[in-house]
């Protein structure tokens, strides 16, 4: 009996499973007239973020997830001039050095919007900048306070003995905030002074893990670990309140901060990628990607701040997110030329 | 004279279901990594002095080594007491002990660290428990079945004869289990060599295997050519030392059980049940994180993965996850399924190694390595597939195909070949023969080998990774990318995703190894 209900089963799941393909199958090559736009795993804008795009231009656009930012980038760098899409989203400053090396982009700016002033340079005429966040030094306020403890302010404090094992931080060689974070103290600290910064953080306890996730889920002291300072972005507490459980009232106290002065600033581009057979297309859409329309949905659903200056910050942004006066900046170009020999030297202290 | 001929032609003619499977290797596996080599590699010898490239390699081969002989040792331990001892709650057991090897690393790693004191995280500890748990079942399946078959009269006659307890184990039972400790230790090496999940999430900044070297390499430091090169020279050294180590494939067999009248031993049932337990302790830590918020126990985030409550986060398109994952399970299914089998049935009746050889590839190759090779391999018309949906599933089947030729072996080997002989002779054709006889007595194979393509398919990850769109995400996608973001109802969603995908991958194992037994 128990084997004609498994074999039923069986049966059931593979029908099912037959007639979604057969169904899915038939949508391919009948619309010419579509865009792929390529982006990280994590780009996830609301369902029908490009609806008034279709509506204006009657173009569908399809999103291609490709890994990572770096993976994206990889591959996008081995098929240049013959790529996967028309326009690339999300290759970063940390990355973008690479991505020009390699050819990947055909350079467009979009002027269809007025971009914020600071960030209107930063695509060395070759990309359009989309985005911007800050990562920074998070902290658990209420995990700091039953320390008794105030919290930290400089980069200073964070090799003071009375923060001795509170920091958890990513890998710079292999995550993206970790790599920022060894970024923000070559800028402090200058090409001389980091390496010795670093050793006095190793010296006072820092924890090193691979990812964000880890870091941020396994040993911060709000997810049950035992670190109340962790790596993470300016943008995570609105985080914390948007996504709390149970709910909080929009305007309730975020449960964590940011430690303002641990900043660096990451812009995000888009581009239209060389090779594609919709150069103009291509060029709309990106058009698109800083229209007040698409830039108003990026905060509250990708965490990431608009680089369209007519767009206004959610509530939530407003209330819980800092005003991140003076991060740290670098060049994409600086960035390239140091990064391999900033990188392995951090690798060799703090391994 | 003429009769050789006549055999050598027919050996040849028996060869020939082994070309789809080949194919499928080729495909999706062999000529992505060629074309990544040609079109990236120059100076291959150079990358061996870059930093950190001596230490990956070096590190894959003595961790790997470390966590083989844990995992034979402690496998070895419920391994003999379900073979010689009755107890109660066996398939419950086995089921336990066999489920882990099936689930994605993501899953596994989000447990671990849930359940790891702090102190442990990101250790090589870590790591290594974490290898055992991912491949005691492969000691498992290998051995149990053996060590059951062993005659007891034979192990009473050398009691008789004056042989100590120890005696007996190490002259009776050792050399009949040996080849197959052997042919798994083979293949949880290599398991744990090439460990990329496992490593990159438990592995801290101290660990890297060369597999994760190549994803650093590739993606973080731009050094395409260095990771071309590890790739490469890692997959050739897999296929030739798994050829060298086993001289027949190893097989991973379906448990029987048959009714037992051994005497019960309560210490045994003790011992493996304790043992089940600890295998379970990552699960329900990652169940209960799923339950967990910052003030409490709740059912939030269950809720929120089935839409029965509003919230903020992303849409979790739950329904479109599990009808891709299950979409991509079946396709791939139906594509590795008879072509493994296929591959196996020249195993089993030859003595011919290459096939298998050929097949055990896809285990030896990095996913970064893949994922990027498909990409530069299919991009110019009219093989530009880059887009389609299919992909993902025949990449899924290159994956699962090595998998699928072990399980369905000792399946087919106990299929009596005299029958079809026999059928030959009362005059039934060569289709007769297959559908009326072979068929029937294959379906158990048939019944494995879907299990293990199944699993191996709603895991994966890795390559996915590089070919979704966003109308084809799959269930492990799903769950990294809402434990990439903050806050309390993100974690809890995403556990709850794992725990789904874990409640499918072991359900659908289940059913099928107990179709397959019955």
């Amino acid at each position: 009996m128990n084997r004609a209900i498994a074999e039923k089963l069986s049966l059931a799941v593979l029908a099912a499973a037959l007639v979604t393909t057969a169904c899915g199958s038939s949508d391919d090559d009948s619309t010419p007239e579509r865009l792929v736009l390529v982006a990280y795993d994590s780009f996830t804008p609301p369902d029908g973020a490009f609806d008034a795009f279709t509506a204006a231009t009657g173009i569908d656009v399809e999103i291609a997830l490709g890994g990572d930012a770096g993976e994206v980038v990889a591959k996008a760098g081995l098929t240049a001039g013959n790529p996967e899409g028309d326009v690339l989203w999300g290759v970063d400053n940390t990355l973008l050095s690479r991505a020009i090396d390699e050819k990947i982009f055909d350079p467009y700016v979009s002027d269809a919007h007025p971009l914020r002033d600071e960030l209107l340079d930063t695509g060395s005429g070759v990309v359009t900048p989309v985005d911007f966040g800050d990562v920074c030094i998070n902290i658990d306020d209420a995990a700091l306070d039953a320390l008794g403890l105030e919290p930290p302010t400089t980069l200073d404090d964070l090799i003071d003995p009375r923060y001795r094992d509170l920091l958890v931080v990513s890998n710079a060689s292999t995550s993206s905030p970790g790599l920022a974070f060894l970024l923000a103290t070559v800028v402090r600290y200058g090409e001389n002074g980091w390496a010795d910064y670093w050793r006095a953080l190793v010296e006072n306890g820092v924890l090193v893990v691979t990812g964000w996730s880890d870091a941020y889920y396994s040993a911060f002291s709000r997810y049950g670990g035992d670190r109340p300072l962790v790596l993470s972005y300016a943008s995570s507490p609105p985080a914390e309140v948007l996504f709390a459980d149970p709910p909080l009232p929009d305007d309730a106290p975020a449960p964590t901060s940011v430690m303002v002065d641990s900043c660096f600033r990451q812009v995000e581009f888009a581009g239209v990628l060389r090779g594609t057979d919709y150069v103009e297309a291509a060029r709309t859409l990106v058009d698109y990607l800083v229209s007040d329309e698409f830039q108003r949905m990026l905060p509250e659903s990708i965490f990431v701040y608009p680089s369209n200056e007519t767009t206004e910050l959610p509530e939530s942004f407003r209330l819980h997110s800092p005003v991140v006066e003076n991060p740290a900046t670098m060049s994409s170009d600086v960035i390239a030329a140091g990064r391999p020999t900033w990188v392995e030297e951090w690798l060799a202290i703090t391994s | 004279m003429g009769r050789g001929m006549a055999r050598h032609h027919f050996v040849i003619g028996r060869r020939l279901p082994t070309i789809p499977g080949l194919l499928l290797v080729a495909v999706a596996t062999l000529v992505p990594l060629v074309v990544l080599v040609v079109e990236t590699v120059d100076d291959p010898r150079s990358v061996w002095s870059r930093p950190g490239v001596a230490d990956a390699a070096w590190f894959s081969v003595w961790q790997g080594l470390l966590s083989t002989s844990l995992t034979v040792a402690i496998g070895l331990v419920p391994t003999w007491i379900l073979a010689r001892r009755r107890v109660r709650g066996r398939r419950f057991l086995l089921a336990v002990f066999t489920v882990p090897f099936v689930l994605p690393t993501v899953v596994v790693g989000a447990a671990f660290l849930a359940v790891l004191p702090t102190s442990l995280d990101r250790s090589l500890l870590a790591i290594l428990t974490a290898h055992v748990f991912f491949n005691v079942s492969v000691v498992l399946r290998t051995v149990l079945p053996v060590w059951r078959a062993i005659d007891d009269d034979l192990l009473s006659a050398a009691r008789t004869l004056g042989a100590t307890p120890l005696g007996v184990a190490r002259r009776v039972v050792w050399p009949l289990i040996r080849p197959a400790v052997w042919s798994a230790s083979a293949l949880v090496f290599v398991m744990s060599a090439t460990s990329y999940g496992v490593v990159r999430v438990l592995g801290g900044s101290h660990w890297a295997t060369i597999d994760v070297e190549v994803y650093r390499r590739a993606v973080v430091l731009g050094d395409l050519s260095g990771a071309a090169t590890l790739a490469a020279t890692q997959a050739v050294i897999v296929v030739v030392a798994m050829a060298a180590w086993s001289r027949r494939p190893i097989e991973m067999m379906r448990i029987e059980s048959r009714p037992d009248r051994r005497p019960r031993r309560l210490g045994a049932e003790f011992v493996v049940w304790s043992l089940a337990a600890l295998f379970a302790v990552p699960i329900v830590a990652l169940v209960a994180t799923s339950l967990r918020s910052v003030d409490g126990w709740t059912l939030d985030g269950w809720r929120v993965l089935f839409g029965l409550v509003e919230s903020r986060l992303p849409e979790v398109r739950l329904a479109d996850a599990v009808r891709n994952s299950l979409r991509f399970a079946s396709v791939a299914a139906i594509v590795a399924v008879p072509c493994g089998v296929a591959i196996a049935r020249v195993a089993v009746r030859s003595t011919a190694r290459w096939a298998w050889v050929v097949a055990d590839l896809p285990i030896g190759v990095s996913a970064v390595a893949v994922g990027l090779g498909i990409v530069v391999t299919y991009d110019v018309d009219p093989i530009d597939v880059r887009g389609s949906w299919w992909l993902i599933p025949i990449v899924h089947a290159s994956v699962a195909l090595p998998f699928v030729v072990r399980s369905v072996i000792p399946l087919l080997r106990s299929v009596p070949t005299g029958l079809s002989d026999a059928a030959a002779t009362l005059g039934a054709g060569p289709w007769q023969r297959w559908r009326r006889v072979e068929l029937p007595l294959m379906r158990p194979a048939l019944a494995t080998a879907t299990a293990f393509s199944v699993a191996m398919s709603l895991g994966e990850f890795g390559a996915t990774s590089f070919l979704t769109r966003r109308d084809s995400t799959t269930l492990p996608i799903v769950v990294e990318a809402l434990l990439s973001r903050p806050g309390s109802l993100s974690v809890m969603t995403g556990s709850a995703a794992a725990v789904l995908l874990l409640v499918i991958t072991s359900s659908l194992v289940v059913l099928v190894d107990r179709r397959a037994e019955s």
